[in-house]
């Protein structure tokens, strides 16, 4: 049987057939153009090398080689060389999702675009596994280190605490329970569980407790959850002892990244005690460098602002001060802590830092180089449920 | 080369349409036409070796191969058993290169798992497009043993017909009777060209602005803890999935046509609003409308179709459709959705179709639309546990609504709502402007943002940024 060829139906079919000619030629040499001027565009806007935006490099025009077409690498890369050099990318990837949050869409790469400008990162669902053996990890670690007092600051995620302007009210799951879990599965004699949520409560605007463009909680809401700890282990810290200082208004940070989004801007702060009492070294051991300062101002120059806080995240940060004080603080923590450990400053004469996701030696050595009277963990809750790395740490 | 590529748009089809139309014998039609499937073929040659650089060697044999059957089915013309011999060696050979390459790890899988054996299957990729252009070798070899057409004496042109860039990768199936003619004389001019940039910017915008939005929503449903996924957000899911795959095949189709056309190819029409189906009879007469159409012509009919009783017809129907579905991709779950079909389509002919007829017309529709979208389950699942676990959630395994209904159907609401009035042939009468000048600058102005939104569309598609997310 013969099958009836695709017709189209929308060419003019009524009519003289020079003006439908006339039609069809317009159709044809537009079509024409446009490829044409791609083409020309493409062969005349010069290669770029970084994409700020999106934070790595560009890939630039593939080595013709006779292996690399065997074997169909110099296919791909000159596919995302044309893609990633396509002129005016960034122009047009801003119109597409302005575009797209048009139609109604409000997720991009795992980021949701809120209200009044909130993006907010996906929730970590709860994989009851993970963390039963991360705190069971902590909970024997807390029982061979029973002399020191220890604590838990677990940070609750913006999609929570600023549930009202999340995209079409998204309900996701309840952090407060996820929360409790954690609470519940962590004991020893001398720790003390922060509640952040509670730590909140006094604060009157809750949008000033994160970033609209970042997923890290801000410096208000470091202070305030460390001003219950403070409470808890009687430090005597008062918020009228510290400073909050804005460094830039033009934070735009991961969030923004990962959703395509460039206009809004966040305030950055800083918080540090009024009193600087005496000078006090910040040394990374691995990395073989010493500052004076846990602020590094000069990443206030780069996209990702939050670095300011000790410089990014390292495996190990010692830091020395001159505080009137015998106690030292052993910190377990992921990139929440960053902005808080300048507030602790006063209150111990040695602090060691951790980032398990980087650390590979023995923490049995850093145990035995410090008698350390407090242990501390900063985490926020979608990196401490995702988390694999802690555990092994404390029991190495 | 996915024709939605920046590669494709601005790199590869350019330099093609340049040099097809390029006019090198002016006074020649029959020189200017053998330069015309040069370019196409050389073209369509470094097509299929951009993505595969290596199978091309593959096609190149079986392209020669086939060539050199089909001259040896002409010549034997009068030795009836020596043909017949030539004829079954040629379709066993072109079945056991498609068997192998595409078969072998799934038959493997299936021995060891029946025999409790360990024999590792090597890791064989499979060659893009080569389910395609075996059927199409197939029907020329069955249509000229057959005596349907005459054997092709040129090798350009054979190989320009198996080749053919447009269709080479995601159909239609081309037979060859309804295209022999066409590729030593056919019209190419200004309103064909027309014709076929309108049908492959249609093309383009069903792929890139409506399977890829709305099959991130199935995506992203797919990929949680389907047991915690609600009866509701698995059904909007699915609904999805039947617009995703609707538009992303559909779309390949229309754009292989439009290029078809530019050339001067008049292909067939492939799919013919196949949601708007009120039988399953019906829906396989506008689904993937070549495959269908290869199947009946070449394996229900050989078979003896439904000439040879009930018995045998329903032995026919069951074979052709696990044979359709086991096309689809080696895998136990389409072998099911195709034996789904062909079950009902065996109780629709012979049990409840009558009883159907007596349905409101929009019943019958509903009913069609059900069978088919719970067949998608089948279709899109990675296995047959992993159907059976949405079907579960379908039902209501995860409740009702989960925490996330509302915002996926809010957050897409607009566009599910333009691609389902797309699917069911709401906008074909539409807009009917009395004046068709305004008419027809309207429908420019859509044509042009479509294209421009895809390009937007496709450049943004490779924004990914590197981040120290968690860190």
């Amino acid at each position: 049987m013969k099958l009836p060829t695709a017709k189209n139906h929308d060419l003019p079919t009524s009519g003289k057939r020079n003006y439908t000619t006339l039609v069809c030629l317009v159709i044809a040499v537009a079509f024409a153009a446009f490829l044409a001027l791609h083409t020309l565009l493409f062969l005349v806007t010069p290669d770029l090398e970084l994409s700020e935006n999106e934070n790595r490099t560009l890939q630039q025009r593939p080595k013709l080689t006779l292996s690399a077409l065997a074997d169909g690498s110099y296919m791909k890369k000159f596919e995302t060389y044309l893609s990633d050099q396509f002129p005016n990318r960034d122009g047009l990837i801003s119109f597409h999702s302005f575009f797209a949050t048009l139609t109604g869409h409000r997720e991009e790469n795992g980021v949701y675009l809120g209200r009044r400008g909130f993006l907010f990162e996906k929730q970590t669902p709860l994989n009851e596994d993970v963390l039963q053996k991360t705190t069971d990890a902590i909970n024997t670690f807390l029982e061979r280190e029973k002399h020191a007092k220890s604590a838990m600051i677990l940070a609750p995620n913006s999609s929570y605490v600023l549930q009202k302007y999340m995209p079409y009210h998204l309900h996701e799951d309840d952090q407060k329970q996820q929360l409790t879990a954690v609470k519940n599965a962590l004991q020893g004699d001398k720790f003390s569980w922060i509640s952040v949520l509670k730590a909140y409560e006094k604060v009157e605007d809750p949008t000033t407790l994160y970033y609209r463009t970042d997923h890290h909680w801000t410096t208000l809401a470091a202070q305030r959850a460390f001003l219950s700890l403070s409470s808890k282990w009687e430090l005597g810290a008062k918020s009228s002892q510290f400073t909050m200082e804005p460094v830039s208004d033009r934070f735009s940070g991961t969030l923004a990244s990962s959703y395509g989004e460039r206009k809004i801007r966040d305030v950055l702060y800083v918080c540090a005690p009024k009193k600087a009492n005496g000078t006090y070294t910040v040394s990374y051991p691995t990395q073989g460098k010493v500052t004076a300062s846990v602020f590094d101002t000069s990443k206030l120059e780069q996209k990702n602002q939050y670095e300011v806080f000790l410089g990014g995240n390292f495996d190990k940060i010692e830091i020395t001060t001159t505080a009137e004080s015998e106690d030292t603080l052993l910190l377990f923590k992921d990139s929440y802590a960053n902005c808080l450990i300048p507030m602790l400053t006063p209150y111990f004469s040695k602090i060691v830092v951790i980032d398990p996701r980087y650390f590979s030696d023995s923490l049995g050595d850093v145990l035995e180089d410090t008698d350390f009277t407090h242990v501390l963990f900063v985490y926020n809750l979608n990196t401490f449920l995702a988390d694999k790395s802690l555990s092994g740490v404390l029991a190495s | 080369m996915l024709f939605s590529s920046a590669t494709f748009l601005f790199v590869f089809l350019p330099v093609v349409l340049l040099c097809y139309f390029l006019p090198l014998f002016k006074n020649q039609p029959q020189k200017e036409i053998t330069k015309k499937n040069a370019v196409l073929c050389l073209a369509s040659l470094v097509f299929y070796a951009w993505g595969e650089p290596v199978y091309i060697l593959l096609m190149l044999i079986s392209i020669y191969f086939n060539y050199n059957i089909g001259l040896d089915l002409d010549a034997l013309g009068r030795r009836p058993k020596q043909r017949r011999q030539t004829f079954i060696a040629a379709v066993v050979f072109n079945l056991l290169v498609l068997g192998f390459f595409k078969y072998y790890p799934f038959a493997v899988d299936n021995l060891n798992h029946l025999f409790r054996l360990e024999i590792r299957a090597a890791q064989i990729s499979l060659p893009i497009g080569i389910s395609f252009y075996t059927f199409q070798i197939l029907s020329y070899v069955i249509d000229v043993y057959r005596g349907k057409c005459t054997a092709q004496k040129s090798l350009l042109s054979f190989a320009t017909y198996i080749t053919m860039f447009p269709q080479l990768i995601a159909g239609p199936i081309v037979q060859y009777g309804d295209i022999e003619r066409q590729l030593q004389n056919r019209k190419i001019g200004v309103r064909k060209f027309a014709a076929g940039v309108l049908f492959f910017v249609r093309g383009l915008g069903k792929k890139v602005l409506f399977a890829n939005t709305i099959g991130a929503v199935y995506t992203e449903i797919t990929s949680r803890d389907i047991s915690s996924v609600g009866m509701l957000t698995a059904w909007f899911g699915i609904l999805c999935y039947t617009l995703q795959i609707y538009f992303d095949f559909s779309g390949y189709s229309d754009m292989a046509i439009g290029l078809g056309k530019m050339f001067g190819f008049d292909f067939v029409q492939n799919f013919n609003f196949p949601y708007t189906a009120s039988s399953i009879k019906d829906f396989w007469s506008r689904w993937h409308i070549s495959l269908s159409t290869w199947f009946r012509d070449y394996v229900y009919i050989p078979l003896g179709g439904n000439r040879k009783g009930t018995a045998r017809t329903i032995v026919n129907l069951l074979i052709v459709w696990s044979l359709t579905g086991l096309w689809h991709g080696a895998a136990w779950n389409f072998v099911a959705w195709g034996a789904y079909y062909g079950i009902l389509l065996i109780l629709e002919k012979y049990v409840f179709g009558s009883l159907v007829e007596k349905l409101p017309y929009w019943a019958k529709r509903v009913l069609t639309m059900l069978i088919v979208i719970v067949g998608w389950v089948f279709f899109s699942a990675e296995s047959f546990s992993g159907a059976a676990q949405y079907l579960a959630a379908m039902v209501g395994r995860g409740g009702l609504w989960d925490s996330t209904t509302g915002y996926l159907l809010l957050s897409n609401l607009l566009p599910f709502a333009v691609m389902s009035c797309s699917a069911l042939g709401y906008f074909r009468k539409f807009p009917k402007l009395k004046n068709s000048n305004v008419r027809l600058a309207l429908q420019a102005l859509g044509y042009a943002a479509v294209f421009a939104l895809c390009v937007v569309s496709l450049v943004s598609d490779t924004y990914n940024p590197f981040l120290y997310f968690r860190f």
